[in-house]
């Protein structure tokens, strides 16, 4: 059964975590570390790309953990407002960290010069308790992983304009209208761009083997 | 083509794809596909690959996603039309069974409307045995449905683990195990007490309903769903999806109807061809396959496959593919529920067979019918239902199959014309053959080749006349023999099949007046010559019989007649010479002794000339 934190909503975790409540920015991780990390891979240029895969996945908390340090300055406005202000957040910390690291030539593996700059706070956290379990089948697990592997391939495949729109439509949840808020347009050139770079995208898709042999 | 033209494909393709990101679903593919037959190839990998995107695009793990005022803590069931969460209505901190339909419902603004009017109507629902609805909503493109939690476990899961069961070993009890210690139903921490940590529906049964025979058990149940599609029915609404997955059955043995209205069309789904749709084409009616309708009588059907399968380990249409499957619901009627088994009673076999008529008119008209019936059926009362029998299955058969049945008939028909021709000549060989060794004297050839011919004659194709005839001919032989007897009895053989049989009577005439018993010859005779009063043959034969007895004024007409209707025949005209001559007349005076013997002119003279005065 669910646990008390499991059923506050996200607007009560963001306040608790405000607050200093370690388990609830713990329940933040464990809802949305994969979605944030995945809109964070694609947004990264491929060094970086490179280099977050050599991370470790406690290196990679500590990092979204540091990000959250900053909830402080969040006003909630929607689910879909939370992950694009996270994602943009753990974007930053990440692609300071990783330069950071890879300045001081550091190995991937030697995490001690991170801890150094985000264990601010002593937190002890248990990554494995708060990840919700999966309820899809361990071979429907898979399958649903590879298609979304195969399909960040096709994504990076596109223009960084192209890509954007689709990551902010379709993985961070914004409407057309905040997207077109943020960017300064109307909504109806963000819905019609939408729906260019989404055929592209399907055009990339048609012509991917991957693709067609994990749907067949 | 004109260059600079644009290809009209691919402007179809490019609109085919705008509808689909607006949120177009099977309903517009299946739009596509019919009105552009030839590029459904391309239509159908389009929608693919959309799937697949959209599919790349969603989260395993909505745990945490708040939808409208619930919290969503995690997936319970998935489905066709969507995946059933777990969730918390914040404002009443009530659990909810909240079902999100699928991606691109919500774009497709028919379907909305008609899911928005539709929940109107099943929250304002109050039975039982239907689903209640707490609200529905969409969000962020979403389109959801928050319903009660049940205690239970849908109806096909349970039938999938009662079918690794012998049929002997199924049982109410085996039944409640199933659903108590299914991991759908313990996950949800329902079972403590019956009453778990979460509140929902309970309806407590009484004691002894887990003691019924399981048959009387599948059949209330059965029944109470029946009485929930009445009661939508008489609020205006079909469930449009009856099948097993969407009942479910609480650990008190209660069914509740979920999914009400949620999936009307078929031919979206038919579109996708899928799995899915296999499961749920196998409880469609014939007119919902054909013709697209779902009505009260479709539903019946939908409730009759449902009941024959909980009651057997069989799907009475299911294939391994789609077209397999539509065959046999528009064309097969299912096995026996008895099997091979006397035990299963013949009326609950009746009751599931009538829900199951192909044509919606021969059906129970209302589901309250099934529901009254099943009861008549649990109180030992007549049910309306007649029973399956191997004729009504068969005339149903010839119903359905005309063209078969015509064709089939037909062959018949000329096998057996075939047949009766090739049996016919055989006969009549025979016949020709007795008839031609009677006239040479060789009785018994004549005997054999009669009885050769009455062999083939026992075939009830051939006429009564014809046997009869040959029975006369062996008649006619074993008196050529001197089996008086023996003729008799074949003669009278002939005249059981046609008492107007003149060669039998005539037959027996002879016989008697061989054997000397010349009154019965001339009665059996007088018979003979009433049927057949032109054969002079006949008069000769009686008019001797007469002379033996002394009668001679009877017999000199009797050869007078004769000689009338076969002038030429000499052997009459030596019998009449004979006949006056033994009178011991003169030939002077045989005109006067025939007057005397009361001949008028006309005969005497007739009489005279005839013999050659």
């Amino acid at each position: 059964m669910a646990t008390y934190l499991q059923e506050q909503n996200s607007v009560a975790l963001i306040q608790a975590g405000k607050e200093g409540d370690s388990q609830a920015l713990n329940v933040l991780f464990a809802r949305h570390h994969q979605r944030i990390l995945r809109i964070v891979r694609l947004r990264l240029n491929p060094g970086l790309r490179e280099r977050l895969k050599l991370q470790s996945m406690d290196i990679v908390q500590e990092m979204f953990l540091h990000a959250l340090k900053k909830l402080q300055s969040f006003q909630y406005t929607g689910d879909g407002s939370f992950i694009h202000w996270l994602s943009r957040i753990v974007e930053n910390v990440i692609r300071d960290q990783l330069d950071y690291v890879f300045a001081q030539k550091r190995s991937p593996e030697g995490e001690c010069s991170l801890d150094q700059s985000i264990t601010e706070s002593n937190d002890k956290l248990h990554l494995h308790d708060v990840v919700s379990r999966e309820d899809t089948s361990p071979t429907q697990h898979i399958l649903k992983r590879d298609i979304k592997t195969a399909v960040d391939e096709l994504l990076l495949e596109l223009s960084e304009a192209d890509r954007e729109v689709i990551i902010q439509h379709q993985l961070e949840g914004l409407t057309f209208v905040e997207i077109a808020s943020y960017a300064g347009k109307s909504e109806d050139a963000v819905r019609k761009q939408f729906k260019r770079s989404f055929q592209k995208l399907m055009a990339l898709a048609e012509d991917s083997d991957v693709l067609q042999e994990l749907r067949s | 083509m004109v260059v600079g033209t644009p290809h009209p494909q691919k402007e179809v393709i490019d609109s085919f794809v705008e509808r689909l990101l607006d949120g177009g679903n099977g309903l517009v593919l299946n739009e596509y596909c019919q009105k552009y037959p030839s590029l459904r190839i391309i239509f159908e990998q389009k929608y693919d690959i959309m799937k697949a995107l959209e599919e790349a695009f969603t989260d395993e793990n909505l745990g945490g996603t708040e939808i409208g005022e619930y919290l969503i803590i995690e997936e319970i069931g998935r489905g066709g039309m969507g995946v059933v969460y777990l969730a918390l209505q914040q404002s009443l901190g009530r659990y909810v069974a909240l079902k999100i339909l699928p991606f691109g419902f919500s774009s497709d603004r028919v379907s909305t409307k008609r899911f928005r009017t539709e929940a109107q109507i099943i929250a304002r629902f109050n039975h039982p045995n239907i689903v209640p609805v707490y609200s529905m909503g969409e969000e962020r493109g979403i389109c959801y449905i928050a319903m009660a939690l049940i205690p239970g476990l849908s109806l096909n899961k349970i039938l999938q683990s009662l079918k690794c069961l012998p049929v002997g070993e199924w049982s109410p009890t085996i039944v409640r195990d199933i659903i108590c210690t299914h991991p759908d139903f313990t996950r949800l921490n329902f079972c403590d007490n019956g009453t778990g940590n979460l509140e929902a529906i309970h309806i407590s049964r009484n004691p002894s309903f887990w003691s019924k025979p399981y048959i009387s058990f599948a059949l209330t149940i059965c029944s109470e769903i029946a009485d929930a599609l009445s009661y939508a029915h008489r609020n205006g609404m079909c469930h449009g999806d009856l099948k097993p997955s969407n009942i479910m059955l609480t650990y008190s043995g209660v069914p509740i109807i979920v999914d009400f209205g949620l999936a009307k069309d078929m031919r979206s789904l038919k579109a996708t061809q899928s799995q899915e749709f296999l499961g749920t084409i196998a409880y469609a009616s014939p007119e919902h396959i054909t013709r697209n309708i779902v009505s009260p009588a479709s539903e019946v059907w939908s409730l009759g496959v449902t009941m024959y399968e909980m009651l057997s380990p069989d799907q009475p249409f299911q294939s391994s593919d789609v077209a397999a499957t539509v065959e046999k619901i528009l064309k097969t009627d299912p096995p026996l529920l008895r099997g091979g088994s006397k035990v299963f009673p013949k009326d609950a076999e009746a009751i599931v067979f009538k829900c199951l008529e192909k044509a919606p008119e021969n059906r129970y008209a209302q589901a309250a019918l099934v529901k009254e019936d099943i009861n008549n059926f649990l109180l030992s009362k007549p049910v309306m239902a007649k029973p399956v029998g191997k004729l009504g299955r068969s005339i149903k058969w010839v119903k359905r199959n005309r063209i078969v049945a015509i064709l089939i008939c037909t062959l018949m028909i000329l096998l057996m014309i075939g047949s009766f021709v090739a049996l016919n000549s055989s006969m009549k060989q025979y016949v020709v053959e007795g008839d031609h060794y009677f006239a040479g004297g060789k009785y018994p050839e004549a005997i054999q080749s009669y009885e050769s011919a009455l062999k083939i004659l026992n075939v009830p194709i051939f006429s009564r006349d014809t046997k009869a005839s040959v029975l006369s001919g062996l008649g006619d032989a074993w008196g050529g023999v001197g089996q008086s007897e023996k003729a008799i009895s074949f003669y009278k053989r002939a005249l059981e099949i046609d008492v107007n049989n003149v060669q039998a009577l005539a037959g027996i005439g002879d016989v008697y007046f061989v054997g000397g018993q010349y009154a019965e010859a001339v009665a059996w005779y007088n018979k003979a010559i009433i049927l057949s009063p032109e054969d002079s043959e006949k008069y000769y034969d009686r008019g001797q019989a007469y002379e033996r007895q002394g009668l001679y004024r009877e017999a000199l007409r009797d050869f007078h007649k004769a000689i009338q209707l076969a002038p030429n025949d000499q052997d009459t005209r030596k019998e009449i010479s004979v006949l006056l001559s033994n009178m011991g007349l003169l030939e002077n005076d045989q005109g006067a002794i025939l007057r005397e013997e009361g001949f008028n002119e006309t005969e005497v003279e007739s009489i005279l000339r005839l013999i050659g005065h």
